[in-house]
């Protein structure tokens, strides 16, 4: 039987960059009918299925990009396991934003998190403001994934988060990670999967 | 590629109680027989209290965790999340009555009032359920119709680019640019940009009574499996809503200065008052609290002995339980039809959506009830139920509040009834309902005793009376909407069943208040009624029998209080339409000083006497009402609180508005603003510096006549005003001053015994209890 993984995807940057256009394309691109399978766009789920068959299924967490809403962030990265932090090629401030967004995570969230820095709307690079050498030499500084992205036209959609994946399995641990379909519920005290895994299939609360 | 879809068959709650009956469940209803029992005869620490329930729940889950929750114990509530519910909701009044859509940056269109009020409704819905994946259903019902106002605007937006792009190809560089940000070829928009400040301005439009509490209860009980994902998003989003409002400056929104934020806040009380209490101010409004058109009933309740099944069989955890399915495909149908009938009067979808969704609901929550009643049943056999037990614990009850002499130390006296839990204490709880409800006479004692101890065995408990189920009362409008519920217009459905919605030639007859059902409400439910109950007994020396507490319907789902709808409405609205002629006014200010006194002698504290809190009775008499704010002096577990963000500049007291503690001194500060206001009226006065500054200005008004009553009056007044609490005169003293004048009230009118008001009602409801 393949592994499967669940984890927490937390989506950070300024409110114009487009995160979300992102996920979107990421989401709609595999699956179409994706909005069966959540109430709406602020929070999205897609699997991912790797070379070796293992399936990592990402629950992506997007947050409001305004200002006044950075404060409440914590709440959202919070057990994240990675991280996508995105600004906008054509905006040099929008780098600047997500250099704070790096900061913030690496101080206050969990240190095993895996941060991907995804430059967007490379469709628009005739008016770009960030290079790509500039955005590579500071992830490298920090240790961040990296890559150039546009939603437009899905051009590195799939990959960022397909290499985000790949990173993920090896870097978390399985008990942090939300972990494979049949034990989710360990999150707290209460251990039910003893007596659950057998009967998980037939749990009758569908909620 | 692709998430496997979902086939796990959704969740039936009547399904469920067929099988816990089956023979083959009896070792699961044997555990939680044993379980319910224990748990109920110790108080534990709340962290205790959400251990012992997951451990238990973790022992017996396997199958049946969530709806097993449905029906245990709940009183995991901690003083700490109803302090910071009371701070929060106080807080986002400051900005519920001014906040608009712009400050947030929320596009306003064409039908989006139809969409916020729809999933306020839906947020406000949290306090009806009690199960944790029921409240947790009400908020991602919210959030769904946040996204239906999401598309709804996008799909505007889209119609008016169109249009635009038509006629100016020129910006057509710049536009790209823009549609590249947030209409990307995937012609979606609702990401968290957009949501959230939807949510937030849900929360502070809604402000949902134990908004943080209610958060904090879904997360402690539900299953933490169900919790992940999708619903720990929209959890962390409403409370990220909630931290956001708790810090919002001036800086955080558009639009407003900070000149003006702060002077926003500086109105919010009358602003609230003015927007809660007297909208829309065509329509009366009465509270549940009182009505000295009611009088003693003549006919003799029915001497049924009780249901010995149900007399006290109705679990305290009756749910209605929304089937999961049900709820979320009735949802999203209804969000497809509103995304093509927007442009229709908002008020007609959202009547047509609320009620689409509730048939589902209801009709499960019927068979539930009954099938939670024989369920309930089936454990609780070992306690006797019969007629004669009833009256047995009747009499001893009734004998225990005789007991009591007024020098007594009530606690102590009060204790074998107070110490009581569980299924006893509900028991004895139907029972003291009983008793305050009875018509027969009551001594005037015995009966607030009796309303005490209700209050306070429901707040140690954590069970509230059984109530009685009112039949064919067909609600109409809604009046307005209070910090405990909605009042609406209500009338008596003789003959034929009609539909709901009052028209055409019927008459309004009364006001029904429905209270929202909440973890926690048992309090303010009680107070409520014991509110009502002590405000009846206000208003005529006779005992009267005032509708009290009931159930809407025999669903049982909404609990409600009946009062007659009252036409002159309250005092402020009276004061606008006539003047009161200077009988009135002594009538008017002697029925306000008797409410208070008994309110006083029985240790009660209004806590926000003010002309909208006057009703006027359709014979022109004043009674107190609204006891929001009101405490119960010193006595048991009830000391004066602080102030919970009531009270109302000008009429409170300035040590109140300084430390936000009510007290019986408070009280009496207020009556000089509103005898002023009474008296201001009739001598066509002009307005005192005092009323909005809180300096006293003892001069008396030119135009008052120089009269020997006029002078006391105003001397009753300004001594009223005096800054010093201690100065001021006591009740029992504003009664001497007021019966030392030479000008008499009118008498109160006799009341007239077979008032078809009061019978109709009575002839409606269902006594579950009888009172020999």
């Amino acid at each position: 039987m393949s592994k499967q993984f669940q984890f927490k995807l937390v989506l950070l940057g300024e409110s114009a960059v487009g995160k979300s256009s992102l996920v979107l394309r990421f989401v709609k691109d595999q699956f179409d009918d994706y909005r069966e399978s959540t109430i709406g766009a602020a929070f999205l789920t897609q699997t991912v299925t790797l070379e070796d068959q293992t399936t990592v299924k990402f629950e992506i967490w997007d947050t409001a990009g305004q200002e006044r809403y950075k404060s409440l962030a914590p709440m959202y990265y919070r057990n994240a396991n990675c991280a996508v932090v995105v600004y906008d090629i054509t905006q040099s401030a929008s780098l600047d934003k997500a250099r704070n967004w790096v900061r913030e995570l690496q101080r206050q969230a969990d240190p095993s998190i895996v941060i991907a820095l995804c430059g967007n709307k490379s469709d628009l690079s005739a008016r770009r403001q960030v290079t790509e050498e500039e955005a590579k030499k500071y992830a490298d500084e920090e240790g961040l994934m990296w890559a150039e992205t546009s939603a437009k036209t899905g051009e590195g959609v799939t990959e960022i988060f397909t290499a985000i994946a790949k990173k993920l399995p090896l870097t978390a641990l399985p008990s942090r990670s939300g972990a494979a379909r049949g034990t989710t519920a360990a999150r707290s005290g209460v251990d039910l999967n003893k007596q659950s895994t057998a009967q998980g299939q037939n749990e009758p609360c569908n909620c | 590629m692709q998430s496997p879809p979902s086939d796990e068959p959704p969740f039936d709650f009547p399904h469920f109680l067929d099988q816990i009956k089956h023979r083959s469940a009896e070792s699961v209803t044997k555990y939680l027989k044993s379980f319910l029992s224990n748990f109920s005869k110790r108080t534990f620490t709340l962290n205790d209290q959400i251990k012992i329930i997951n451990d238990f729940l973790a022992f017996i889950a396997k199958q049946m965790r969530e709806s097993i929750s449905a029906v245990l114990p709940r009183r995991p509530l901690t003083t700490d999340d109803l302090e910071r519910d009371r701070v929060l909701a106080q807080r986002i009044s400051l900005f519920s009555s001014w906040i608009e859509e712009k400050h947030l940056d929320i596009p306003v269109a064409e039908g989006s009032k139809g969409f916020l009020m729809f999933a306020q409704q839906e947020l406000l819905k949290i306090n009806h359920y009690k199960a944790p994946q029921d409240k947790f259903i009400c908020v991602l019902n919210c959030c769904k119709v946040i996204y239906g106002l999401i598309r709804h605007l996008s799909t505007l937006k889209e119609k008016e680019k169109e249009a635009k792009t038509a006629e100016a190809e020129t910006e057509k560089d710049e536009k790209d640019e823009k549609d590249e940000e947030d209409k990307p070829s995937l012609s979606l928009a609702d990401s968290a940009n957009d949501f959230f400040p939807i949510l937030i301005f849900i929360v502070i439009k809604s402000n949902p009574p134990h908004l943080i509490s209610n958060v904090e209860f879904i997360q402690r009980f539900r299953n933490p499996s169900k919790l992940q994902s999708e619903a720990g998003y929209y959890l962390s989003s409403l409370m990220g809503a909630v931290t956001f409002i708790e810090t919002m400056d001036y800086a955080d929104l558009s639009g407003i200065s900070k000149e003006d934020f702060e002077a926003e806040l500086e109105k919010p009380i009358q602003t609230q008052e003015h927007q809660e209490r007297l909208q829309p101010s065509s329509t009366a409004r009465t509270d549940s609290s009182s009505s000295s058109d009611f009088t003693e009933t003549p006919t003799q309740p029915d001497h049924q002995p009780p249901a010995t099944s149900s007399g006290s069989a109705t679990p305290l955890n009756l749910p209605n339980l929304p089937n999961i399915t049900n709820i979320s495909s009735s949802l999203t149908r209804e969000l497809r039809g509103l995304d093509l009938s927007v442009g229709e009067d908002a008020r007609r979808f959202i009547q047509r959506t609320g009620d689409a969704i509730k048939t589902p609901l209801n009709k499960i929550g019927r068979t539930m009830s009954d099938e939670v009643a024989t369920f309930d049943h089936s454990f609780s056999s070992d306690i006797a139920h019969g007629p004669s037990r009833h009256r047995q614990v009747l009499k001893e009850t009734l004998a225990i509040l005789h007991s009591i002499s007024p020098q007594d130390e009530e606690k102590v006296a009060l204790l074998p009834l107070l110490e009581l839990r569980g299924e006893e204490a509900q028991y004895r709880l139907d029972i003291l309902q009983t008793i305050a409800d009875s018509p027969q006479q009551l001594d005037q004692r015995v009966r607030f005793l009796t309303l005490k101890t209700i209050f306070h065995l429901s707040q140690e408990s954590q069970q509230y009376p059984q109530c009685y189920v009112i039949k064919n009362l067909v609600l109409g409008k809604r009046i307005a909407r209070g910090a405990y519920g909605v009042l609406r217009e209500g009338k008596i459905a003789i003959g034929s069943e009609s539909e709901p919605g009052i028209e055409g030639p019927h008459r309004t007859d009364y006001a029904v208040k429905i209270v929202e059902l909440f973890p926690g409400s048992i309090e303010i439910v009680v107070r409520l009624y014991t509110g009502s109950r002590t405000l009846e007994a206000v208003q005529t020396s006779k005992r009267a029998t005032l509708p009290g507490m009931y159930y809407q319907n025999d669903k049982r789902e909404d609990l409600c209080f009946v009062s007659p709808y009252m036409n002159n409405r309250s005092l402020s609205i009276m004061l606008k339409d006539r003047t009161p002629s200077q009988e009135d006014m002594y009538t008017l200010v002697h029925d306000i000083a008797s409410g208070l006194k008994y309110l006083h002698d029985e240790n009660v504290i209004h806590g926000d006497l003010k002309p909208d809190n006057v009703l006027i009775t359709n014979h022109s008499r004043a009674c107190l009402c609204d006891f929001g704010q009101s405490r119960l002096a010193s006595t048991r577990g009830f000391q004066p609180t602080r102030h919970q963000g009531g009270g109302t500049h000008g009429y409170m007291a300035p040590e109140v508005t300084r430390d936000g503690r009510s007290s019986k001194e408070g009280d009496i500060y207020s009556f000089g603003p509103l005898c002023y206001e009474i008296l201001k009226k009739t001598y066509n006065l002009s307005g005192l510096k005092w009323l909005s500054t809180n300096k006293v200005d003892t001069t008396r008004p030119e135009r008052l006549p120089s009269a020997r009553d006029l002078d006391s009056m105003w001397n009753m007044i300004t001594q009223c005003l005096s800054k010093q609490p201690s100065v001021r005169p006591d009740v029992k003293n504003l009664i001497s001053l007021l019966n030392g004048m030479s000008s008499k009230p009118r008498p109160a009118p006799d009341w007239d015994d077979t008032d078809p008001l009061f019978t109709q009602v009575q002839s409606n409801v269902d006594h579950g209890g009888v009172m020999n």
